[in-house]
């Protein structure tokens, strides 16, 4: 087995183990741990098959699929991230999911959601990413509907209709893209050239709507609060955490290829209207996007003691840094590779501390909506209050956690087209240490003590996203090249 | 050319001759050590003060001995001890290091020495012994280093040390207290506390150290080392201050730290209320040791600032500048506090108001000698001469009067002098002490006080200061003065107050130090003739003096065979008899006078509140800025009321606005999210292309 075979082996492995779990449970094993094992397991190969992948791309882009796939350093860090965060949330949901009728489905879904991320994060071919969107999408939804209360199949209905639509826009953006390439490359279709500008003007908008959804982007945004805030808490952290991961990686190689970026030369990687002209107008388009995100995101989350709602809004606010990012990879992919290159770390940096970070706070939630019923937490567990501490200076951005890196790689990179949008990220930091800190202050208070049992699995939850995102502190540098 | 001007590489390694400071830093790590883990027997710290500063001393002495015989030692560590900055840790003896280190480990030996007795069985006894022993050290590594960022950290060791020092006795009682209490003038309150006093010490003199500081970036700036030798190879950055019009200014920057150090005017105020501080730290820091590193700085910088001077007419012009303004604060402090001291009333302030005069008149012979550029060698060799003689007498009759003050305030229960008189009577050699000590501070032949400060005021002749010269002559008829007024009423005219003390003589432990340096004092000026020959070669063996030894021993015999010398000592002698006449045949009763006469209170007042210069201070620039802190105060609260009322009821309305946008309704949530992507399908479709 060489390298590159490992890779999909390990990924193969990974699905054919989701699918062992419904085999299990429909031979009556449904509440057994062996289900949970074999998820565990499923995880593990696919956390190994994306290590082996980071490790494989420092050197360079590797294919998959003659083609239809290419992962790069970028991804490939995306993708341990985003299993990693899947098992935080999985060492987080403990067993509890296994009373619920839908237990298979958050066991076996949660591998094959994986699998989708590694199509949709490397997908290089608009088909394939109408695949893969539909196979996460739809995993997501179903995971927002798993846990056996009205709150939750209430969100997921919200969830599937605005997501449906979405969808309708990313079908826009297919349609756009084949005009394109039709009057581009086989000359049968007489566009002018004006119009055809206009088209490809539509369908970019139409992605960033899609994909604005997905990720939860102002002002497509409007599902979040009321998803992440109604939703079951463990759910929350698989769609806040993991799949939220996958959709930032495929709008990242979407907005770098459409602004005139190539992937390691890849000849077979060219996207139809990638002109300079576009490369500015969309770097503009997710600026605005990411200070409105950052604003509303932020201002949302600042005088709220909800500690869902001030994830879920904070969570807005994140997306927005990584957007202020994205828009630095737009502008200068195909002009200036060594910022494009940091725009891109930056991205997928910023995006991995946001989901080991979110998803065991999600998961918190699940013993304590209100922050002040955690005040005390020190006192009475200070292991996961330490963690919790950690988590949340990740989240503002403080060395020597991974959150510093992604916030110190933004502002180097975005530096480098408009200070504006580098005062206006340090001001929505500025603002967002208002509430991560009185949290962490509320938490680690010691004159009063915190009713709140926190269970062994969200503490060993919280304790390995606090010690992976120290962990990754000090290896993303490296990884990067930027140490 | 000396090779003492040439040596810019070391001839030999850091050791032995860093033991000089070592050793005394040694000591104190220790005792701290010693003090954390539970010693706390008095006598471990004493002790033990005491032998590392002696075996300090024993290295300094043999240190002097080899520079005087052999030539310079520059020691240096084999590697950079900040490599960006290229310093390496090194010890400069040439003169001027060698014998200053002399004069400050062997009398901060002797000092100590009596401290074991005069703090025993005081509470801070621990305390006291490690920042002495710190101090010492401290003071050893400034007037050794070779470079300006070992300096400073040696001056800013001694800055904290005097400091902990001053405000030993934080407690804060009455009896450790400085000036009248009660007293106030202008509306400011004339007497100061320990800890009050600490702060004033360490606030003055910071003042004084940004200058240094500055001028010490400057220099590095334009040169590209810190290297003090190396300053004076290479003065081609003297000539491109001068170049640009800004030599003057800068060297004067650079020396605040000096004149606050030294307490010159208008740094002076420090020094009077540090008088807080146990007498044997007054004795060591505040008359012998530390007051002199800026006197020191200046005999260390003068001469390499004169090397300058050989570049031309822009440079000596502006140099002279310089020199003429050093000059006359010199002038100026040594007349304003000798008249001070004439009407004060405290023991130890009366010292301490002596102790900047004196300072005055160092600063005024290095600096007008410096004045004759146009003779600059010459004038590096006349500067160096005046400045180190004085420094070195005065070290010596001021610790054994700080020493003698020490006994005497303890005998009578009270720092002043109402309360002590006839104590000649009990304590004969006290009182001889006294006398001789006195007499060099009077500047009475043949005493070293006598030699020394002739010389300084040679300077100022020679460099044809008519006004520094007159004021430094007149300062000494005045010094006489309160001088010999000091020795009548405590050794021999009875107390004016009644007093409880039991009068008798010192310990040996402590008479001993007192009565050496006093002997030591007569000696110096008895041997003057063979002890100066040793000076001068130690001066012509100083970086930057670039005299031959018989230039430089010749300027000794000039100053003490003038005609204005004659002229100063008849103004002396005058000085002393109406003095003697007033208090012992006239007995005239100041008191009434001062309660008869507005003009002789006013001039009284005026004098004893010490020209009025400290409430300036606090009501101009204390006063303005706590005005101004009013302002920032006021401005302060505007931007908390806004910070934590206006900005979080701003943050939670925006807030709650924000999620009142959030119904919870699935077609809402559909219609607010086609309309903002039809909006940004409008926007890209109409941008685009």
């Amino acid at each position: 087995m060489n390298g590159m075979d490992s890779v999909l082996a390990l990924n193969y492995l990974s699905v054919a183990l989701a699918l062992l779990i419904a085999v299990v449970a429909a031979l009556g094993k449904r509440t057994s741990n062996i289900i949970r094992v074999l998820a565990w397991l499923s995880i593990l190969s696919f956390a190994v098959a994306s290590g082996i992948l980071l490790l494989k791309t420092i050197d360079g882009p590797v294919e998959y699929y003659n083609g239809l796939i290419v992962h790069d350093k970028f991804t490939a860090f995306l993708l341990l991230g985003i299993s990693l965060t899947g098992a935080l949330a999985l060492i987080g949901a403990g067993k509890d999911p296994l009373i619920w009728e839908s237990s298979p489905g958050y066991y076996s879904l949660l591998p094959l959601v994986l699998f989708g991320s590694f199509i949709i994060t490397g997908v290089t071919d608009t088909l394939t990413l109408i695949a893969a969107w539909l196979l996460v999408s739809v995993i997501n939804y179903v995971f927002i509907a798993l846990p056996p209360d009205k709150e939750s199949r209430g969100a997921a209905v919200r969830y599937i209709m605005i997501g449906a639509v979405a969808t309708l826009f990313l079908l826009v953006w297919l349609t756009g893209n084949s005009v394109v390439a039709s009057a581009q490359g086989l000359q049968g279709l007489q566009i002018s050239p004006l119009t055809l500008d206009k088209i490809s003007g539509l369908t970019i908008a139409a992605f960033i709507a899609a994909l604005g959804f997905k990720i939860g982007v102002v002002p497509f945004h409007w599902w979040v609060p009321s998803v992440y805030g109604k939703a079951e808490g463990r759910v929350v952290a698989l769609v806040a955490g993991v799949t939220k991961l996958a959709f930032i990686g495929v709008l990242a190689r979407v907005v770098y290829l459409a602004s005139g970026g190539s992937l390691g030369g890849l000849t077979l990687v060219k996207y139809p209207f990638a002109t300079p002209a576009a490369a500015k107008n969309i770097a503009l388009v997710l600026g605005v996007l990411a200070v409105a995100s950052m604003f509303y995101g932020n201002i949302a989350a600042v005088a709220t003691r909800d500690m869902k709602i001030m994830l879920s809004y904070s969570a807005i606010a994140q997306v927005g840094y990584i957007l202020a990012a994205l828009s630095a990879v737009a502008y200068f992919a195909g002009s200036n590779e060594k910022l494009a290159y940091y725009a891109m770390a930056a991205v997928a940096v910023q995006a991995v501390a946001y989901g080991l970070a979110k998803a065991p706070l999600f998961t918190l939630t699940g013993v304590a909506e209100r922050i002040e019923r955690l005040k005390g937490l020190m006192s009475r567990d200070s292991i996961s209050a330490v963690s919790v501490g950690i988590l949340l200076m990740s989240l503002l951005g403080l060395p020597p956690m991974l959150g510093f890196w992604g916030k110190i790689l933004m502002f180097y990179a975005v530096a480098g087209f408009s200070i504006i949008l580098v005062i206006i990220s340090f001001i929505n930091t500025t603002i967002s240490a208002a509430f991560y800190i009185r949290m962490a202050r509320d938490i680690m208070a010691t004159d009063v003590e915190t009713d709140v049992v926190v269970p062994g699995d969200m503490r060993l939850s919280l304790l390995t996203g606090a010690l992976l995102i120290v962990f990754f502190g000090f290896i993303a540098p490296i990884v990067f090249s930027i140490a | 050319m000396f090779a003492a001007s040439a040596m810019v590489n070391p001839n030999s390694g850091l050791m032995p001759w860093a033991l000089i400071w070592g050793i005394p830093y040694l000591g104190a790590a220790i005792l701290a050590i010693l003090f954390f883990v539970g010693v706390r027997n008095e006598k471990i710290y004493s002790w033990g003060a005491v032998t590392s500063i002696g075996l300090g001393a024993l290295v300094a002495v043999y240190a002097l001995y080899k520079v005087l015989k052999e030539g310079p030692i520059y020691g240096a560590s084999n590697t950079n001890w900040v490599p960006w900055l290229n310093i390496k840790i090194g010890v400069y003896l040439d003169g001027l290091g060698a014998i200053m280190a002399v004069i400050v480990s062997v009398l901060s030996f002797l000092i100590a020495v009596y401290s074991v007795e005069y703090m025993r069985g005081d509470w801070g006894v621990q305390r006291y012994f490690f920042f002495f022993t710190f101090f010492v050290a401290s003071m050893l590594l400034l007037v050794t280093a070779d470079n300006l960022v070992l300096m400073f950290i040696g001056w800013e060791g001694t800055g904290l040390a005097s400091y902990a020092l001053i405000g030993h006795w934080y407690t804060d009682e009455e009896e450790y207290w400085v000036g009248v209490p009660g007293r106030k003038a202008l509306g400011v309150p004339m007497y100061f506390e320990p800890s009050h006093s600490g702060v004033r010490a360490l606030m003055f003199t910071r003042i004084g150290d940004i200058g240094l500081l500055i001028g010490m970036s400057a220099i590095y700036l334009l040169t590209h080392t810190f290297s003090i030798p190396l300053l004076a190879a290479n003065t081609h950055w003297i000539v491109e201050l001068a170049t640009k019009g800004s030599l003057t200014a800068l060297l004067i920057v650079f020396s605040m730290g000096a004149l606050a150090k030294s307490a010159q005017f208008p740094f002076q105020e420090w020094l009077v209320t540090a008088m807080t501080g146990p007498t044997p730290v007054s004795a060591l820091i505040h008359a012998a040791t530390m007051v002199k590193a800026g006197v020191y700085f200046m005999l260390r910088m003068a001469p390499i600032f004169l090397l300058g001077a050989a570049a031309g007419h822009v440079v000596a012009a502006q140099l002279q500048s310089y020199f003429y303004i050093m000059a006359g604060l010199g002038a100026i402090t040594a007349f304003m506090m000798a008249t001070m001291a004439l009407v004060s009333n405290e023991l130890k302030l009366i010292l301490a108001y002596s102790t900047a005069s004196q300072l005055g008149y160092m600063f005024l012979g290095v600096a007008a000698a410096g004045y004759i550029v146009s003779k600059a060698n010459e004038a590096a060799a006349l500067g160096v001469a005046a400045g180190l003689s004085h420094l070195m007498s005065h070290a010596i009759f001021k610790a054994a009067l700080f020493l003698i003050a020490g006994w005497l305030i303890h005998v009578a229960h009270s720092r002043f002098i109402d309360h002590m008189g006839n104590y000649a009577k009990y304590m004969k050699l006290t009182a001889l002490s006294m006398w001789l000590a006195g007499l060099s501070l009077m500047a009475i032949p043949p005493l070293s006080g006598f030699f020394s400060k002739e010389l300084t005021l040679k300077s100022a002749e020679e460099a044809g200061l008519v006004w520094d010269w007159a004021l430094g002559a007149l300062t000494a008829g005045l010094t006489a003065a309160y001088t010999l007024r000091m020795i009548l009423r405590v050794m021999h005219l009875p107390p004016k107050k009644e007093t409880h003390g039991h009068p008798h003589e010192a310990p040996p432990l402590m008479l001993i130090p007192y009565l050496l340096l006093s002997l030591t004092a007569l000696a110096l000026g008895l041997a003057w003739v063979w002890v100066y020959p040793g000076l001068a070669k130690g001066i012509s063996e100083t970086l930057a003096v670039q005299v031959p030894l018989d230039e430089v021993k010749q300027a000794f015999t000039i100053a003490v065979t003038s005609a204005k010398t004659l002229g100063t000592l008849a103004w002396v002698g005058v000085s002393l008899a109406i003095v003697w006449y007033l208090y012992v045949p006239a007995k005239i009763d100041f008191d009434r006078i001062l309660e008869r006469s507005t003009i002789a209170r006013a001039v009284h007042d005026f004098l004893f509140d010490r020209w009025y210069i400290n409430s300036l201070i606090y009501i101009f620039i204390v006063g303005g800025f706590a005005g101004l802190s009013l302002i920032l105060a006021g401005f302060n609260n505007i931007l908390d009321i806004a910070y934590h009322m206006a900005l979080p009821a701003l943050f939670v309305l925006a807030a709650a606005g924000i999620r009142s946008l959030h119904r919870g309704k699935t077609d809402y949530y559909l219609m607010l999210y086609l309309y903002f992507a039809a909006l940004v399908l409008l926007y890209l479709y109409i941008a685009w292309g």
